[in-house]
């Protein structure tokens, strides 16, 4: 599976930044493909470039607040959690994601 | 990283009896207050409680990152304090707290620098290698040179 996200907790010190680190662990643990990009009080970082996009099979919003620049992905299946749930469980999410993809 | 730019040996506390929350964010803020990183204990204080209320503070076998985003932060700033005992306080692992990072961040900084030293040091503190030896740190300096390394391995 080829995954990017987005992470972007409140304040964007820390919780972004960790859900990153969480989120690229259980990717790689399960054998995908990740890009993350960061959405933090600096900036964004790691910006996800069009292709990366194009080629997705998901993208994930680990998000407490708005992503910036979310017409990126119009064209694309998202999914919607709080950047505690890619902190908390990260592989719970990708499990509940391969189920869903597999279905279709 | 030069973690000492962030956090002050005077704003590192070993050892102490508090057993709540309360009593940390107390403590801490106050820590903060007098080392000048802060203008105002009891706005920022606030702050604190204010982003506590939004998701969970606590992350891995014992540690825990509570933040305040304030006009009363001079500079991006950390403060810490293992306690005695374990203290209540919500987590990712559901395990109680013993080593609390409490963060001090301005509002609108242009500090990226030390921002991401911030930011650094949170991402440091879900790792193993770091989290285990907190509890056997015995003064400052070791403190500080754990981070230093820590910050290097990510």
């Amino acid at each position: 599976m080829k995954i990017v996200a987005v992470t972007a907790c409140t304040v964007g010190v820390a919780h972004t930044y960790i859900a990153k680190d969480r989120l690229v662990q259980a990717a790689e643990k399960r054998g995908h493909q990740i890009s993350v990009e960061t959405q933090g009080t600096i900036g964004c970082e790691s910006i996800l470039t069009e292709d990366e996009i194009k080629e997705a099979d998901i993208v994930i919003f680990a998000a407490d607040v708005a992503v910036t620049n979310e017409e990126r992905f119009k064209d694309k299946p998202i999914v919607r959690v709080k950047s505690e749930v890619a902190i908390k469980q990260p592989e719970k999410l990708l499990e509940k994601i391969e189920a869903k993809l597999k279905e279709k | 990283m030069k973690i000492e730019e962030v956090l002050n040996e005077n704003s590192i506390h070993l050892d102490k009896d508090l057993t709540s929350k309360k009593e940390v964010f107390d403590y801490l803020c106050s820590s903060l207050y007098q080392n000048g990183m802060i203008s105002d204990k009891n706005a920022f204080q606030e702050k604190v409680y204010d982003r506590e209320a939004l998701s969970v503070t606590g992350l891995i076998d014992g540690v825990a990152i509570p933040h305040g985003v304030s006009d009363a932060v001079n500079q991006p700033s950390v403060a810490f304090v293992r306690t005695k005992k374990e203290i209540e306080w919500e987590s990712i692992d559901g395990k109680k707290i013993k080593y609390i990072f409490l963060l001090a961040i301005p509002n609108n900084t242009k500090d990226d620098v030390h921002i991401k030293m911030l930011s650094e040091l949170a991402r440091s503190l879900m790792d193993q290698n770091v989290i285990s030896k907190l509890e056997y740190v015995e003064t400052a300096d070791e403190l500080l040179n754990l981070l230093k390394k820590g910050g290097s391995q990510s």
